[in-house]
């Protein structure tokens, strides 16, 4: 896009603007993703078979919303993993469960309890630790595939 | 919340750590590239394609229990995938976790518990 000079000095910023950016475009869409999963689920319906179930899902545009969006995440986390180590990237992914729980209160009007508020809070502590770790090494060989 | 909601939970979680240790195994195994080739290296890795099926079930059957459970139920509760992943880098990736990151999986676990028994 621009001489090569401008590139090499701006390049750094750039990855670091492009990594927010793709990290909060991943947790956009997966949010958007699993509020879009509810509404097309409440639509699923199992006592007319397995079959006609996926036939019925599969001609509900919600639901085909739904999968457009899971598909889009998908592209997302492979740029994203392409990069870090399953160990690494995969509990960064706990942001989403913020907003997840913001929209369960505003969209869906559920309450929350406390034990279910506390149970929330453990699971973040354990993300955020999982998190933390990053110097774990993984330099041993690979076992053979 | 009924007991197809929480097998199709159980099978999401599994689908999700077999899908994202099948997606590391298949990246791991290609060469560099960019662009096109990169993401033709993607869709002709067995892993990924693996990975990828598993997904297309797994959105199904979240997509069932979204539908049938709350949300600040099982969407909390899906982290336990990440004690699952842990346990698959562990033994097929060839990560070595430190304490760290085996107290973090341990209070997920512990969390989701209490986030489960929120509902009874």
């Amino acid at each position: 896009m621009s001489e090569p000079s401008l590139a090499d000095r701006d390049g750094r910023s750039r990855d670091l603007r492009l990594a927010i950016g793709g990290w909060a475009l991943f947790i956009a869409v997966e949010t958007a993703t699993q509020v879009v999963f509810k509404y097309a689920g409440a639509t699923l319906d199992d006592r007319s078979g397995v079959g006609h179930m996926v036939a019925h899902a599969l001609a509900t545009p919600v639901v085909l919303l739904g999968f457009a969006l899971y598909f889009c995440g998908f592209l997302i986390w492979m740029t994203i993993l392409k990069g870090l180590d399953l160990g690494r990237a995969f509990p960064m992914t706990a942001m989403i469960y913020v907003s997840t729980l913001a929209s369960a209160v505003l969209l869906f009007h559920e309450t929350l309890s406390l034990t279910r508020i506390a149970g929330v809070m453990v699971i973040a502590l354990g993300v955020v630790l999982l998190a933390s770790d990053k110097g774990a090494p993984t330099a041993v060989p690979e076992p053979p595939a | 919340m009924g007991l197809i909601s929480w097998l199709l939970f159980a099978l999401t979680v599994m689908l999700d750590v077999f899908g994202q240790t099948a997606f590391k195994l298949g990246l791991d195994r290609i060469a560099e590239g960019t662009g096109a080739a990169f993401w033709r290296s993607v869709a002709s890795s067995p892993w990924v394609v693996a990975g990828f099926l598993g997904y297309c079930v797994e959105a199904v059957s979240w997509m069932y229990v979204l539908g049938h459970a709350p949300l600040s139920i099982v969407g909390p509760m899906a982290a336990l995938s990440y004690v699952g992943a842990v346990l698959t880098g562990r033994l097929f990736l060839g990560e070595r976790p430190r304490a760290r990151r085996w107290l973090g999986a341990g209070l997920v676990t512990l969390g989701a518990g209490l986030v489960g028994a929120s509902l009874v």
